[in-house]
């Protein structure tokens, strides 16, 4: 059969771009006369068929592969002849550039080293975009560090990736807000004006006052974020999509992003829930409300850093499904993930990860459990096995 | 007297150079076309996505150092599938990879088995499909790589900000227009001498 492979190939293209001539229609009409040969022409015209053919397409970029080839066939003899007679001057050369370049290329290399096969990728910054009271942005990085304004007797400054609000004198008559949104791939510290701190995780936006009134301290949350919350009179609440969280002073992490049930866990103190100033429920530490997108609450006794870890640079994962832990990489690194099938996202993990380390350590982890493949290709992350 | 007529496709001219002339350069182009798809068929033999790609760069490396000359693209296309096949049913006897071609391996050594012969035309066709994905008009080619990528209509629509119902028409569009690229490759004709 396969002294026709050439014949079938080039018959098949010009029936599948509508180019057959009379005869080669005939001859077409013959073979699909074979119920297999019929399928493939089915098949091919099938655009969902198609996509999920070229799916593993994207396992296999040629770039690398070529680049391998190259250099062993390449300027092999070239590099060998000029190596013998410049060996001691390129040594004197390399040695000279290696002390000086180390540290000016250190962190660049972090983000741009490649293995074989892989894209490396760093983790999340410290890093935002600062929207004050009058529209005006700024950008949050460490490269403009310092003063950055001053609004109504509070100033705000930003040092050693800390965003700091202070404010001399009495509380605010009236109360102005400043907005911080925290990119995917970035994470920020900020330190309120009233004292309490807050580690805003990536995707999120943390709108404030500049200066607490002297009846409450409210501020609004989208995304996640863990709370250090500073003992005071004044109640303070976290508005956020599905309920507020109304504390006194206490721990505890929030996670509310857009389109996902509300996770409010509490470390130390005390909290209520509400929603609507409707009826409220309190938690004690350990404990965790989740607040469905059905509108349904629950109260559940949970391992804290399993859901707070992240503040102090770990990752805690117990008996987790692969789509909820991709669901924080793809935050923390900026990345899509894309699986193979969809029964792998049921795949249950458990382990502990740093936090600050590239995403290829954490899915060598992973693909350590021999439950999951992996590739990196670009900023998409593919999952198989 | 009439020679074989032969089908030239814009750049099999630069792969039959490159590989005839032993042009590492011109080299860059055969990977573009043929290594993914390659690699693919490969994983498809032996299911191990690693080792498809060891070993289509070791059969890539063994054309370079064979010296070996092809009268046409055809031929050489042909020629590399073959020697895939032939690779992957080796490696699947000495390794003992577990996979459903397995039982073709020692009965079949000259041609391909007709399961892996219509496999082998799907990967040809889907390997030049592949190749115009890029040449698709911006919008479209999102539209497709996104739902080779497992993206849902709807998600696809939200990751765009467009209507679910474009999404839709675009990439039946799409995959249309690259059905019909399978005809543009035939680009013009040599007829390589009447004299």
């Amino acid at each position: 059969m396969d002294q026709n492979f050439k014949r079938f190939v080039d018959l098949f293209r010009k029936a599948l771009s509508g180019s057959l001539t009379k005869d080669e229609q005939e001859e077409f009409d013959v073979l699909l006369q074979d119920p297999v040969i019929h399928e493939v022409y089915l098949e091919m015209q099938d655009a969902d068929y198609l996509a999920e053919r070229l799916a593993p397409y994207l396992l296999f970029p040629s770039e690398k592969a070529y680049r391998k080839f190259e250099h062993r066939f390449g300027k092999k003899y070239v590099a060998r002849r000029l190596f013998t007679r410049w060996s001691v001057a390129a040594t004197i050369l390399i040695l000279i550039g290696v002390a000086v370049g180390v540290q000016s290329t250190r962190e660049k290399e972090m983000q741009k080293i490649e293995i074989p096969g892989n894209t490396i990728i760093s983790p999340g910054i410290p890093q935002a975009q600062l929207k004050l009271a009058d529209g005006r942005k700024i950008a949050v990085t460490h490269v403009n560090e310092g003063k950055i304004n001053e609004q109504g007797g509070t100033l705000i400054q930003f040092e050693e990736g800390k965003l700091t609000y202070h404010h001399a004198g009495q509380t605010a008559s009236t109360i102005v807000y400043n907005e911080l949104s925290v990119p995917l791939g970035g994470e920020c510290y900020v330190v309120l004006e009233d004292g309490s701190k807050v580690w805003i995780n990536a995707g999120s936006v943390l709108k404030y006052p500049t200066c607490f009134g002297d009846t409450i301290r409210e501020i609004y949350l989208e995304g996640e974020a863990y709370f250090e919350i500073e003992k005071n009179t004044r109640p303070f609440v976290v508005h956020s999509g599905l309920g507020d969280v109304r504390v006194l002073g206490t721990a505890f992490g929030i996670t509310a992003y857009p389109e996902e049930n509300m996770l409010t866990t509490l470390v130390s103190g005390e909290v209520a829930f509400e929603q609507n100033q409707r009826e409220s429920l309190t938690i004690t530490p350990g404990e965790q409300i989740v607040a469905y997108l059905s509108g349904k609450i629950e109260r559940k006794t949970v391992e804290p850093e399993e859901y707070v870890g992240w503040k102090s640079g770990i990752y805690v994962f117990k008996d987790r499904k692969l789509e909820e832990i991709m669901l924080n990489l793809e935050r923390w690194y900026n990345v899509k993930v894309f699986y193979q099938s969809q029964q792998m996202k049921d795949v249950r993990f458990t382990g502990n990860v740093e936090r600050y380390n590239t995403i290829n350590a954490f899915m060598q982890i992973l693909e350590g459990t021999g439950d999951v493949k992996y590739r990196i290709n670009g900023n998409t992350v593919i999952l198989y096995q | 007297m009439f020679h074989e007529i032969e089908v030239m496709t814009i750049d099999s001219a630069e792969i039959l150079r490159a590989v005839n002339e032993k042009d590492v350069s011109g080299w860059k182009c055969i990977y573009t076309a043929y290594y993914t798809a390659l690699c693919v068929y490969a994983n498809r033999l032996i299911n191990d996505v690693h080792g498809a790609e060891d070993l289509v760069q070791e059969v890539l490396c063994n054309v370079w150092k064979s010296d070996s000359k092809f009268e046409n693209v055809n031929n050489f296309t042909y020629y590399l599938y073959r020697a895939v096949y032939n690779q992957a049913m080796m490696e699947i006897r000495s390794k003992g990879y577990r996979e459903r071609y397995a039982r073709q391996v020692i009965q079949d050594s000259e041609g391909f088995s007709d399961e892996v012969f219509v496999e082998t035309v799907r990967e040809e066709l889907t390997r030049h499909l592949y190749r115009y994905i890029d040449e698709l008009p911006n919008e479209q080619r999102q539209i497709i790589l996104l739902s080779i990528k497992g993206y849902t209509g709807k998600e696809i629509a939200d990751e765009l900000g467009i209507a679910i119902s474009t999404v839709k028409t675009q990439k039946n569009r799409s995959f249309k227009y690259l059905r019909e690229k399978l005809k543009n490759t035939v680009l013009f004709f040599l007829i390589s001498c009447f004299w």
